[in-house]
């Protein structure tokens, strides 16, 4: 069984192979743009606030030195909430060089934008949908120069996923995509 | 002295700095001198085995300054390096003498080794500058200028994408084959008391016994060593430190941004209004001609049954195509310096709005000026002793003629000057390793690094020609630009309020060190196989793998630098004016990632490069990360800086977003759609069939890969188009700012943006 099937592959067109292994290649270059993105996205947020520990149950800050940063302002237009720390705390500081280059007391902002609610998820979606878009073309391509030919099955499927993955990320593009001014 | 600012950062930073600039110069310099020492020598005659001359080393010279000035390295490769249509010249004739040879010994197994013996050999006399061809070589030539008589030099109707009856001198096309024929030799030659070749073996040829040499095995898996080694060290310091060295500051400022059309605009930057209209005009018409380049792919004979080579054969478009990229990038650097500066000084110096038409002006001259010359150059329509110097050199990249040449450096010469005279009031109160001294120092690379271009001539020998024109390619596009790239970006977002002054200058530092260590000695990585000493590679290898170091790094902050603006932008563009500038800034993080990053290591190993070089993959990589970085830039540049240019009822939010969205999913359909597979495709048939083969048929069995490409050029040019409506709108009709001087002739104090505070839910 094992022995037939080895033999079948090696009986394919190599291109019909590596056109297969480019489509799995687009699939997870999709997929790993917009992780990464979303990675990179957290870890900006983080370290925005890098040394702050955020208590999520009490909404607030603790800084390294152990103050406390409560919530001061709301901004629901710019989804930007900002947490302060008194001020004469922050003055008194040894730390405060490093720290913030004001006198009114360390500030941090978090973002409460979800990553497809940004320009830059937007961007990212759209760059990941060109790339599945771009898998389905070449999928049905295939389709179309096999379906008689061994191998033709194999497109078949890929050409089902590569719709699939492309719908889905069709799906949840309204959202993500930036509608300008 | 006593009156300047301090460094706003340690000593070190920029002690170090200077330490890694020192040392990659010094390495550079090294093998800059092996390179003349060593590389493949050409011949004072060649002669048959009886002493009958069969042409001189001055003839071989000749031809190769033929080669350049007809644009035939805009049309095919020799050592891999050119354009992609034609053949590789140097493998295609190697394949072509061994068949020959084989055929006229006999054609059996004897004929094979003879021929193999024969071609291996090196009958080089140093002593008297003679080297010995056997009857079968000489043979050879005959047949093969044939060959390239009928197919290349002298067509009877236009084909292959060039003119018909191109090169009607017989004693020039006569000399073009002798070079041809002497880069082929080079290739198979064995240097004196050595296994392979002065090309390292390059190009593989089962029939002459061409194959990887152990040496390039051997640096490809030590570069990689480096690589995981390097990467690891610099992501370990830069975990620990990143705090202090990436795009991000200690606290976020929230900020209020001034109104463009409330901010004072100078004589100067008015007159920018007019450079990014030459931009977006010169951005249209080199993906105009780039869309005709790539034509000539499925269309060899003509454009859509249009005898376009006539006119514009395949050559001369693809030297457009690059000429006009590097022109329209650099106009826009040149016009983001001029716009910046005043607001990096706070003031401008009388005259400056003069002296900036008047580089625009020059700039117009040499632009069309040298696109013309590269028209009477390939046409032949210049005397010969003209055609290098007001027609094409035509050394890829280098394609413009020496007097425009001279003329572009004392363009980018006198905007330094500007520079400089717009940033003195500031540059006098600075410690010189502060943000605007680094600006400057900068912008003296543009032109200096580019002069280097000049020690590049049609007759220097090809080895050390083409190692001074990759100071150009690679030391002065991939490294000063990317520097240089990064000094705007950084100061954008310090003029925005992005990031401090402090955190700029530190990444600065930080991509100077990383740069010295890996992109200076990279530009080696060039120069594996065009005929300079083994060293070369080992070095290129090395540290050209190094190069992704800094690339990952910088892709890490890439990705974090574009969420800087992101908060600002949540809230729409009446918030955050720069959303679609910081928007093409994003789009330079991301192709600086998948152009230079991913596909340009891809192709960087030796192992990689001996099949791959002069494939759609170094095309690949060429769009993705020229038009992906630098482009993207340009167009980041151009909308910045129109934001201000542009009367509030012109600016056009619609335009830049269709801009935005062509150019970049263009790009992406180009580069996955086309470039990448056929690539891919490209490399398996020269491991399969041998490098000629992968130069020559190969285009026509794939037509249907081929088309693939319009979707992506199309939507690609549509993206482009509208700018330059947008442009020429705002050149005519430049906004009527507040001036910069009030009634006493102070200057007016202003910022782009001011620190408000805790913003009021």
């Amino acid at each position: 069984m094992t022995r037939s099937l080895a033999a079948w592959i090696l009986g394919l067109d190599l291109e019909l192979i590596l056109l297969l292994v480019y489509l799995v290649v687009l699939w997870v270059g999709g997929w790993v743009l917009e992780r990464l993105a979303r990675a990179h996205f957290d870890r900006a947020a983080r370290l925005a606030h890098a040394g702050f520990a955020y208590d999520a149950e009490l909404d607030r800050y603790e800084c390294p030195q152990g103050e406390l940063l409560t919530l001061h302002t709301y901004d629901d237009r710019d989804k930007l909430a900002m947490y302060q720390a008194p001020a004469r705390s922050c003055n008194e500081c040894v730390l405060k060089t490093f720290c913030t280059p004001h006198d009114e007391g360390r500030r941090v902002y978090r973002s409460l934008s979800e990553f497809h609610e940004t320009d830059l998820g937007g961007f990212h979606r759209r760059l990941s949908l060109v790339i599945l878009g771009v898998s389905v073309v070449f999928a049905a391509g295939g389709l179309a120069a096999w379906r008689t030919r061994p191998g033709g099955g194999l497109l078949a499927i890929a050409t089902g996923v590569a719709v699939v993955l492309f719908w889905r990320d069709l799906r949840d593009a309204p959202a993500a995509v930036p509608t300008g001014s | 002295m006593a009156n300047r600012r301090p460094m706003l950062v340690s000593p070190l930073w920029m002690q170090g700095s200077i330490l890694t600039f020192v040392i990659g110069f010094s390495l550079l310099a090294f093998s800059a001198i092996r390179m003349y020492q060593d590389h493949a020598p050409v011949p004072e005659r060649i002669v048959d085995e009886s002493g009958k001359p069969l042409f001189t080393g001055a003839q071989i010279l000749h031809g190769q300054e033929q080669f350049l000035t007809y644009g035939l390295m805009q049309f095919g490769t020799v050592y891999g390096h050119g354009a992609y249509l034609g053949p590789d010249f140097t493998a295609d004739y190697l394949h072509r003498e061994a068949e020959h040879m084989i055929k006229q010994y006999g054609g059996d197994g004897k004929a094979r080794e003879r021929t193999r013996d024969e071609l291996r050999g090196n009958r080089y006399d140093p002593a008297t500058g003679t080297l010995v061809w056997t009857a079968g070589q000489a043979a050879a030539f005959e047949e093969i200028h044939k060959h390239l008589q009928e197919q290349v030099y002298n067509r009877e109707s236009s084909g292959n994408g060039l003119k018909p009856a191109m090169i009607a001198a017989d004693e020039d096309a006569r000399a073009i084959t002798a070079f041809i024929a002497w880069t082929a030799w080079t290739s198979a030659a064995r240097r004196p008391g050595l296994p392979y070749s002065y090309t390292n073996n390059w190009p593989a040829e089962e029939l002459v016994g061409n194959s990887l040499t152990g040496d390039a095995i051997m640096w490809s898996a030590l570069s990689l060593v480096a690589l995981l080694g390097g990467i690891g060290v610099v992501l370990g310091v830069y975990g620990r430190h990143s705090p202090l060295i990436g795009w991000h500051e200690s606290e976020e400022q929230r900020v209020r941004f001034a109104a463009p059309d409330a901010v004072p605009l100078t004589p100067a930057q008015r007159v920018t209004a007019w450079f990014f209209l030459v931009v977006a005009a010169l951005f249209l018409l080199q993906n105009l001609v780039g869309g005709a380049t790539v034509h000539y792919m499925v269309e060899a004979g003509g454009f859509f049954g249009i005898d376009l080579p006539r006119w514009l054969p395949y050559n001369l478009t693809r030297t457009w195509h690059l000429q006009l990229a590097i022109f329209f990038v650099a106009t826009a650097y040149l016009a983001a310096g001029i716009f910046l500066a005043p607001l990096i000084s706070g003031r401008e110096p009388r005259g400056q709005g003069l002296l900036s038409a008047v580089l625009l002006g020059a700039l117009a001259v040499v632009v069309f000026g040298s696109l013309g010359g590269e028209y009477l150059s390939y046409h032949g329509l210049l005397p010969q002793g003209l055609r290098s110097f007001l027609g094409a050199q035509g050394w890829e990249y280098l394609d413009l003629g020496r007097f425009w040449m001279y003329l572009l450096i004392i363009g980018m010469a006198l905007w330094l000057v500007i520079i400089y005279r717009g940033l003195a009031h500031r540059l006098a109160g600075e410690s010189r390793g502060n943000l605007p001294w680094l600006f400057l120092y900068s912008a003296l690379s543009i032109p200096g690094f580019y002069a280097v271009g000049l020690l590049t001539h049609v007759q220097s020998t090809f080895a050390i020609g083409d190692f001074w024109r990759f100071w150009v390619v690679h030391l002065w596009v991939e490294d000063f630009l990317e520097l240089f790239t990064t000094m705007l970006v950084a100061l954008i977002f310090v003029l925005v309020g992005v990031v401090s002054e402090r955190f700029a200058t530190r990444l600065i530092y930080f991509d100077v060190m990383l740069y010295s260590i890996g992109g200076v000695v990279g530009t080696l990585h060039h120069c594996y196989f065009s005929g300079g000493p083994a060293v070369e590679m080992a070095l290129g290898a090395f540290f050209s793998a190094a190069e992704v170091i800094p690339l990952t790094l910088l892709t890490v902050e890439a990705w974090s630098f574009l969420q800087l603006g992101n908060r600002r932008q949540v809230g729409g563009a009446a918030a955050f004016p720069h959303r679609w500038a910081v928007l093409f800034l994003a789009s330079v993080g991301f192709w600086n990632f998948l152009g230079a990053g991913v596909f340009g290591f891809l192709i960087n190993l030796p192992v990689v490069s001996y099949y791959e070089i002069g494939t759609l993959l170094t095309s690949n990589h060429g769009h993705a990360a020229f038009m992906g970085v630098y482009g993207m830039l340009a167009l980041a540049l151009l909308v910045f800086c129109s934001r201000y240019l542009a009367r509030p009822e012109d600016w056009n939010e619609g335009l830049v977003r269709f801009s935005f969205w062509g150019t970049n999913l263009g790009l992406m359909l180009m580069i996955l759609g086309h470039l990448f597979p056929l690539g891919v495709l490209q490399l398996g048939d020269v491991v399969t069939n041998g490098y000629w083969h992968a130069r020559t048929e190969w285009f026509l069995n794939h037509p249907w890969l081929s088309w693939a490409r319009m979707p992506g050029d199309l939507v690609f040019m549509a993206g482009s188009a509208p700018l330059v409506w947008m442009t020429l709108k705002i050149a005519l009709r430049t906004r009527v700012a507040p001036p910069t001087v009030d009634s006493s002739g102070s200057y007016v104090d202003y910022a782009l943006y001011t620190e408000v505070g805790p913003a009021q839910g």
